[in-house]
């Protein structure tokens, strides 16, 4: 669905080239999402996310390399089917009110019936009771819900979000969060690309998240389809407790230094629901059970790590050949 | 989505409607009565005198709905979610362009009409001189169209200060002066929007005839410009 063939994304124009000022902020970026996929980009600030991002709308286009979305130019593609995209900020006419930008957004996005939908997206987003109020007006966490309502106005195959949960409170993070995963199961086609520095929402929301610094691709960290299912930290009260863990959790490994904490999987959160039921007959009490942070996290410090590494190899191959010119000089 | 850009493009039209009444009160062919002019003095500033003002209301009209109406969104960021839409930016603008277009004619006919009822007390025709006024409309609208999709900002202070430039240079061109080198004159009377073709079809329209080389002049002028602004709006890319 999205393709992108070591792409490279220099900006500035051909003075800046002449100066040697070019900033690069893409660099021989390759990368596949197939249809069905949700991908999160993770990566500091400066990584490239929203480079990458714009290239994918097609408000840039790459200096180098190649960009396809659904087989097309990504402006193309974004003129003839539209994209459902949240952008990192928010920004509308603010003399616009929330119900008057849904009806501008239904027009310019050709959308059936936009009465009812503008209605149903109002309520589901709870903008309902604020539609008549002038987006000047409007809270950060209104105008995000804002414009994830005008994302979700038509039926997108592909959904861009850059740092869309941004200024939301935890309520409406999680509620949004099933708002995409009710997307994604409408059509097992759709793409979701999120972009986020919040690295535990991009584990709970994306299949795969793309590791990014300094415009490279570090790593591709799968977060689904690695054993049984998804992991939790299960952490119980007291030492009996702890000896029935391996029970109701086999394959339970406790977490080193972490008093009765055990490192457990569960294939879905139903049978999380069996086997905690099942620990709790048992007689043990729980202290607390939560989804395990930690591989992302780890994958995503290893990452940048590389490029650390990397760039230090280079500083002391350069600082190397500074001492040896010196001597050769020193000699000469 | 035509109510809505019109909804967003009320402050500029009331801004449009108080240039109409300083128009008013420029237009000396409105005021022949108050001094007693002769006859001759009437008929050469009357309702065909109008077609000169008319026209320079018209381009204004039309910087003044334009200005920024590229450069803003860009500048602003609106761009981001109109476009994630299946939406042309070439035809998003080229309706904002057009609704500019109808409403700063609109504005010309309103004024021709009204302006003649509230001075003489009655419409004594003048129509012709939309003709010119949609000449200027076109050139002027070109003109901002280019700049506000080249410019990041000032579009609307720089149009406006071109079409000031303009009535000093066909003034200065007109009294022989040249203040520039032969060439870099030539150069420059291209550039600006064509007073001197527009001036030729009033000229003509006083005579009661349309002067095709100097109204396809002055409408290929806008034409180009806002087939530049087309192309430099497909090729550049958003911030």
């Amino acid at each position: 669905m999205i393709r992108l063939e070591k792409v490279v994304k220099e900006y500035g124009g051909p003075l800046a080239r002449l100066r040697g000022e070019r900033v690069r902020a893409l660099d021989g970026v390759t990368l596949q999402v197939p249809a069905g996929a949700a991908v999160g980009l993770v990566g500091p600030n400066g990584a490239g996310k929203s480079t990458l991002i714009r290239l994918l709308l097609g408000y840039l286009g790459p200096t180098r390399g190649g960009v396809q979305v659904g087989g097309m130019l990504p402006r193309d593609y974004a003129e003839r089917r539209g994209v459902a995209y949240v952008p990192e900020r928010v920004s509308l006419p603010p003399a616009w009110t929330v119900g008057g930008a849904l009806h501008a957004f239904a027009a310019l996005g050709e959308v059936d019936r936009p009465a009812e939908r503008i209605q149903r997206v109002l309520r589901k987003l709870g903008l309902a009771e604020i539609a008549g109020r002038r987006v000047a007006a409007l809270s950060k966490g209104n105008l995000q819900r804002l414009a994830i309502a005008q994302a979700l106005l038509a039926d997108r195959k592909v959904m861009v979000m850059d740092e869309g949960t941004d200024g939301l409170d935890p309520e409406w993070v999680a509620r949004v969060r099933e708002m995409l995963d009710e997307w994604r199961h409408a059509d097992p086609e759709r793409v979701l690309v999120y972009a986020s520095h919040d690295l535990d929402e991009v584990e709970r929301v994306a299949d795969q998240a793309v590791v990014l610094s300094e415009g490279r691709v570090r790593e591709v960290v799968e977060l689904r389809g690695e054993g049984p299912g998804t992991a939790y930290r299960l952490e119980v009260e007291g030492p009996d407790s702890a000896r029935r863990v391996a029970d109701a959790f086999p394959g339970a490994l406790p977490v080193p230094g972490a008093g009765h904490a055990f490192r457990v999987q569960a294939a879905n959160p139903r049978d999380l629901t069996r086997r905690l039921g099942t620990l709790v007959q048992a007689g043990a009490v729980l202290r607390s059970v939560a989804p395990e942070a930690g591989s992302l996290r780890e994958r995503y410090h290893q990452g940048l790590a590389r490029r650390t590494e990397a760039a230090s190899r280079i500083g002391d191959a350069v600082d190397a050949a500074s001492a040896s010119a010196a001597e050769r000089e020193e000699g000469a | 989505m035509i109510p809505i850009l019109l909804r967003g493009l009320l402050p500029r039209v009331l801004l449009v409607a108080l240039l109409c009444v300083a128009f008013f009160f420029l237009e000396p062919g409105f005021h022949t009565h108050e001094g007693g002019a002769s006859e001759e003095f009437h008929l050469d500033l009357g309702y065909m005198g109008l077609a000169a003002t008319l026209a320079n209301l018209a381009g204004l009209s039309m910087l003044v709905l334009l200005g920024g109406f590229v450069s803003n969104d860009r500048r602003q960021g609106y761009y981001r979610l109109y476009f994630s839409h299946p939406t042309r930016p070439v035809a998003f603008y080229g309706v904002r362009w057009a609704l500019g277009l109808l409403l700063a004619m609109a504005a010309a006919a309103v004024f021709l009409v009204l302006g003649q009822v509230v001075a003489w007390g009655r419409f004594e025709g003048g129509w012709s001189g939309l003709y010119l006024a949609l000449l200027a409309a076109i050139a002027y609208g070109g003109m901002i169209a280019f700049l506000s999709v080249a410019l990041a900002r000032g579009d609307t202070w720089v149009a406006l200060v071109l079409f000031l430039f303009n009535i000093f240079w066909l003034q200065a061109t007109s009294l022989g002066l040249q203040p520039l080198p032969p060439l870099l004159n030539d150069l420059v009377s291209i550039l600006l929007p064509p007073r001197l073709a527009l001036s030729d079809v009033y000229d003509g329209l006083l005579r009661g005839e349309i002067v095709w080389g100097a109204s396809a002049f002055a409408a290929g002028y806008g034409v180009f410009w806002l087939l530049m602004a087309g192309l430099l709006l497909r090729l550049r890319d958003w911030p």
